[in-house]
């Protein structure tokens, strides 16, 4: 049968050549050129609604150039941009699957180590590292009217599934979200929003902070009205971080709620409070960055990126700007100014290894690099160049 | 709106004011068979006319009216040879024609091809149409779906077994962009249960698939083309009865027929079918968790929530040939369906609760009548007023696997709250249609349809009722002019189409979450043309153009008003689509031979999808993302001898690429601008070979064996030149072959098939880890009289 299968397939494609496509220029085949490495990059290509997350390895972030001619993995039902990076492997919860992976990015394909059902948590948009061996997943039920946690041993894949007992939300919202996630000298810091049903609805005009013990249990709640929202999603990018010190600091980002007015703000928890340190508010907004920030990575040695919209590039979606910022006084040190403009929708666009910072820049018209920015010389410099004009350029990890 | 009022205001009154004259001009005679008498219910057709009558009981008939002219007279009745008399009628003359048919054995067969057909005229026609006259599988299981997808440039990709969610493609566009009708009424009027995948074959006499370019007639923002399913309108007594039982439990049962009062014209018309199957088939090697050993590993299941039954009845009552009316008739219609879900959009994501379950009636009214306050003038009307309703119940705490076992996961199994969602879509639709002869050469085709629907959509777990309806009103006009020159040889047909949109939203939402009452009405022009050129009486040419709309649903431009926000800037999808080609047939003794070929274009712009702003809070927006460009070609042969062997092949190429030459909402390149489209069928076939033999078994019976093949060629899930090649996802190629062995005897009264289909058992996907049936069984009885 599978012979008269391959002749009536002929047939059929003999049909259709002779009908004239033999006449189509044939093309020749890009060479393959897999690359290996320890850095993984990121990307979505194609127009909607045909737009593929594909992955690939990069071995340099400051020089070469990498491509996905030929190259790189497409990863459509495996995984997306929503993973954790943790030493040299992705964890990722594939949740209408309920399926957790653990993932080894080898010469750009995506390698299963382990697998394991999860059914816990209804969605998950952070995560916190208790130690190496210790990743932390929070997340929601259905409703959202429940924060719950998945604490998982990523050596074994063993997971302590569980649920916060937090205060009850105020009258007049019935969602939690959740953003920021710390875990400092036996703390998790958990950023909150009490939410209206409709996000075009009021939320609660507060920003909080879970304080929970180390077993999970809630130790108290920080609230402000200075500024709103839940902090950044983890998982997307980053927003929050804790310094050398044990200092944890939480940017909060507003977009979206109570209309956008507020602004954003980075607020702090010195190492083994448990209050905001009221000596401490930077509002980003008032600020000679003048916007409202959506995410910020730690380089160290004191010094933070944040990134930003440009709400007055109306004309464009390349509107997204990048500043250098001293944390420990809340100043701003740089405006990136000589990074071509990022396209909204960014995001874990930077990565951080041995004290420099390496911005993921998807340029509108010239050519897209990782930027490496030099906290020493406060200067940015082209290195991997992103070659093929791909949007969207979405988050880049360092995998070791 | 002015101007569509102006136009249909100037129509009717054009038509009142012009003197209305009868002309005493007529035939009348008598029909009878070679050795049966007097033969009731043949239709006497005045060619190229709207005229024409029915035989009566003793075979008499009269067609008065006529305008003094040359004509050919023809005679048609189901199980005798069609025949055909040229006649020249003086001015008051009332001309005799008697006729005497011979008995056809091959229309009581499963294969009919004759030399020039009404499906074959239709071929010869400037639109690119496929005419697929569906007599030759009514002794099959098949639907109308699986019809349509063995025919050039169609591909339907259906998602799983009998009445799973598919995808229509015609030459390269689908989705919304695609309408369906029956008879010329959108096929939605009776609900949305009437679709084209449960739709029996037996109450199909015909479908017509157009490509692109769509007559007026089919009055919609058609912008990839139409199908238009053509029933039974001879007027005559039948009855049509079967029942088959398959594979996968699946029961399908339909009833057609009509009855005739002759003395009062009153005719009584039905039209039923009943649908059951488990839909339990094996899913071949797929994944499930192994809680003892703590892995996963893949093994065969069957399907285990994958239920599915639709049930439709229509009853007819009506007049035919009063003074007053050609025809008239008030049909009501009630339909039902019954829907599990099993998979997500791939087989990995399980469903053990959701399911679908509607129901819609329909009351509507239908009018014709020819030499209409003008001689020359025929008009038909349609109104109608349907109420269709579904629930999608995704309540279920559980997350399901295909071993049947599932997990208390808290949330809904779509994702997200548990949502009891009920979607209403009461629809008012009408349709005015009226054609005028000015002479021979010349005709005019106007169209006007009005079709107004309210979304209706809430969840009863959140809210009692949708307090913020969107509201929809289209009306379409189009006007067409055809002439005919150099001796008919060369036909052209131009038209316009007006597009006229008004939408309304009490409550919609704006991206700064601010709310307001909308209301909007935007109005497109479209038009084309379609020319055929004859060289002979066998071979020919044609060439069709239409500059074609797919209009903005209300809620793509308004959202929901909850978490899709109003996009007022929301263009239509719109296409430039042409197509050309050429056909050739030739009859020989008892070889009856016929090709054609074709190449097409479209340039469709504007696609609409939704986009996701902000995805922990889901808000999206519906914008314009994209542009497709397909060019393609494709081509039939077919060839029969007598009624003993019949064989078809088709094939199609289509290459879809992406024409979005700018990334949404900026100005930078699209790095897959002018790559092929990915995750679409781009080469496809289908043969048939159909082998019968009258009276080999007992007299006035036919044996017939048919066998079909359909071929797709393997494609890639996501963009070709993304990606390292031995890591890319493919779509396999696939050949799924089919059989069917029928017995039929008493002149095709009694019917009996056995059909197997998937013989091979072979891996079927039309969507990316998404199996099809394997092999199956069926068999089918059937009873048909008239």
């Amino acid at each position: 049968m599978k012979k008269i299968n391959k002749c009536i397939s002929f047939a059929f494609m003999a049909l259709i050549f002779t009908t004239g496509v033999s006449s189509c220029k044939k093309k020749n085949d890009e060479p393959t050129l897999v690359t290996s490495g320890k850095y993984g990059i990121w990307l979505q290509v194609g127009s909607y609604p045909n737009t593929n997350p594909y992955v690939l390895s990069a071995q340099s972030l400051t020089q070469g150039s990498v491509s996905l001619k030929g190259n790189g993995s497409e990863v459509t039902g495996v995984a997306d941009y929503g993973i954790i990076p943790g030493g040299e492997y992705y964890y990722y919860y594939n949740e209408p699957i309920s399926k957790f992976s653990k993932f080894k990015l080898e010469n750009s394909k995506l390698i299963v180590i382990k697998e394991v059902q999860l059914t816990h948590l209804a969605s998950t948009n952070t995560f916190v590292w208790v130690d190496k061996n210790t990743l932390v997943m929070f997340g929601l039920n259905a409703d959202a009217s429940k924060v719950l946690y998945s604490k998982v041993n990523v050596n074994t894949l063993d997971i302590i599934n569980g649920e916060l007992a937090l205060d009850p939300l105020p009258t007049g919202t019935s969602k939690y979200n959740t953003g920021s996630a710390e875990y400092s000298n036996g703390k998790f810091f958990l950023g909150l929003t009490y939410a209206a049903a409709k996000w075009s609805d009021p939320s609660d005009p507060n920003f909080h902070v879970a304080v929970l013990n180390s077993d999970f249990t809630l130790n108290k709640t920080l609230s402000d009205n200075r500024s709103v929202g839940a902090g950044q999603s983890k998982l997307w990018m980053q927003g929050s971080f804790v310094d050398e010190s044990g200092d944890t600091y939480l940017l909060t980002s507003p977009t979206w709620i109570n209309g956008g007015t507020s602004p954003s703000a980075i607020y702090r928890i010195k190492s083994g409070e448990t209050e905001f340190d009221n000596s401490y508010f930077f509002n980003t907004n008032s600020s000679s960055i003048g916007y409202t920030c959506e995410a910020m990575w730690y380089v160290g040695n004191g010094i933070a990126i944040i990134r930003y919209v440009n709400t007055t590039i109306t004309t464009s979606t390349h509107n997204t700007q990048f500043a250098a910022i001293n944390v420990a006084d809340g100043t701003v040190r740089k405006i990136l100014s000589d990074l071509p403009n990022d396209t909204e929708g960014g995001l874990e666009s930077i990565a951080v290894e041995d004290g420099k910072a390496y911005i993921l820049v998807n340029s509108e018209t010239g050519k897209d690099y990782i930027w490496e920015y030099n906290p020493t010389t406060n200067d940015v410099k082209p290195g991997l160049e992103i070659s093929g004009g791909y949007d969207y350029l979405l988050r880049v990890d360092v995998l070791k | 709106m002015y101007f569509l009022r102006t136009l249909l205001i100037s129509t009717f009154c054009i038509a009142s004011i012009s003197s209305y004259s009868q002309s005493n001009t007529s035939i009348y005679g008598n029909v009878s068979s070679d050795n049966e008498g007097p033969l009731v219910g043949v239709i006497i057709e005045l060619k190229n006319t709207q005229k024409g009558a029915q035989s009566d009981v003793d075979g008499n008939y009269s067609i008065t009216d006529i305008t003094p002219g040359s004509y050919i007279l023809i005679f048609n009745s189901f199980g005798y040879s069609k025949d055909s008399i040229h006649i020249h009628l003086k001015q008051g003359e009332n001309l005799l024609v008697n006729k005497k048919l011979s008995v056809d054995t091959t229309s009581q067969n499963e294969v009919v091809i004759t030399a020039k057909t009404d499906v074959e005229e239709l071929k010869e026609s400037g639109f690119s149409v496929n005419s697929i006259d569906t007599k030759q599988y009514a002794n099959t299981t098949t639907d109308l779906n699986q019809v349509l997808n063995r025919s050039a440039g169609v591909k339907v990709r259906e998602s799983g077994g009998t009445g799973s969610d598919y995808n229509f493609s015609i030459n390269g566009l689908s989705g919304k962009s695609i309408k369906y009708f029956v008879d010329g009424i959108p096929m939605d009027v009776m609900g949305g249960t009437m679709t084209l995948n449960n739709i029996p074959v037996n109450l199909a006499e015909r479908i017509d698939v157009y490509k692109g370019v769509v007559p007026v007639s089919l009055g919609a923002d058609a912008m990839g083309g139409a199908v238009n399913m053509i029933t039974n309108q001879k007027i005559k007594r039948y009855w049509d009865a079967s029942y088959s039982y398959g594979s996968f439990n699946t029961h399908k049962a339909a009833l057609s027929g009509q009855y005739t009062f002759d003395k009062t014209g009153l005719v009584i018309r039905t039209n039923m079918f009943y649908n059951f199957s488990k839909n339990n088939y094996l899913m071949k090697g797929v994944e499930v968790w192994d809680a003892s050993n703590q892995e996963y590993i893949k093994r065969d299941f069957k399907r285990f929530h994958d239920n599915y039954q639709s049930a439709l009845g229509q009853l007819e009552l009506g007049f035919t040939n009063k003074k007053w009316a050609d025809l008239f008739f008030i049909i009501g219609s009630y339909s039902k369906t019954n829907q599990d879900i099993q998979t997500g959009v791939r087989q990995e994501i399980v469903y053990g609760g959701v399911t679908r379950n509607g129901y819609a009636y329909n009351t509507s009214m239908r009018w014709k009548k020819d030499s209409f306050l003008l001689k020359k003038l025929n008009a038909n009307a349609f109104i109608s007023k349907t109420f269709d309703t579904y629930v999608l119940n995704d309540t279920s705490s559980y997350r399901y696997a295909w071993d049947g076992s599932r997990t208390i996961s808290g949330h809904a199994e779509q994702g997200g709250d548990k949502a009891l969602t009920h979607i209403t879509r009461p629809k008012i639709y009408g349709r005015i249609n009226l054609s005028y002869a000015l002479n021979d050469n010349n005709s005019f085709n106007v169209n006007y349809t009005f079709d107004r629907i309210k979304n209706q959509n809430y969840n009863e777990l959140e809210t009692d009722k949708d307090y913020n309806p969107g509201l929809i009103v289209k009306h379409i006009l189009g006007i067409a002019y055809q002439q005919q020159l150099i001796h008919k040889k060369l036909t052209n047909t131009y038209f316009g189409k007006y597009y006229g949109l008004g939408t309304a939203m009490p409550s919609a939402i704006n991206t700064n979450g601010t709310t307001s009452d909308v209301k909007d009405f935007i109005s497109n022009y479209g038009y084309g043309i379609a020319t055929r050129f004859k060289f002979t009486k066998d071979i020919g040419i044609k060439a069709s153009f239409e500059h074609a709309y797919r209009l903005q649903e209300v809620g793509e431009l308004f959202g929901n008003g909850y978490t899709t926000v109003a996009n007022a800037d929301l263009k239509p999808e719109k296409s430039n689509n042409i197509n050309a080609g050429l056909y050739y047939g030739k009859k020989i003794g008892k070889h009856n031979f016929f090709i054609e070929g074709g190449a097409f274009y479209r340039n469709a712009q504007d696609f609409i999808y939704q986009v996701i702003y902000a995805t922990y809070i889901n808000v999206s927006k519906y914008e314009n993302t994209s542009n497709v460009l397909v060019k393609g070609l494709e081509g039939e042969v077919r060839y029969n001898f007598s009624d003993l062997l019949n064989f078809s092949v088709n094939a199609s190429y289509q290459n879809a690429t992406n024409n979005t030459q700018y990334v949404l909402n900026s100005k930078a390149l699209d790095a897959t601008y002018t790559n092929k489209i990915p995750n679409q069928p781009w080469v496809f076939g289908n043969a048939d070979l159909g082998i019968g033999k009258n009276n080999l078994i007992g007299k006035d019976s036919r044996l017939q064996l048919n066998w079909n093949i359909q071929y797709v060629h393997w494609y890639f899930l996501t963009w070709e030149a993304y990606g390292a090649k031995d890591a890319k996802n493919k779509i396999p190629s696939q050949m799924i072959h089919n059989t069917s062995l029928s017995y039929s005897y008493k002149k095709g009264k009694y019917n009996i098939a056995l059909e197997c289909r998937n013989i091979t058992d072979a891996l079927a996907y039309d969507n990316f880890r998404l199996q099809k049936p394997g092999r199956s069984f069926s068999i089918k009885l059937r009873y048909h009289f008239q």
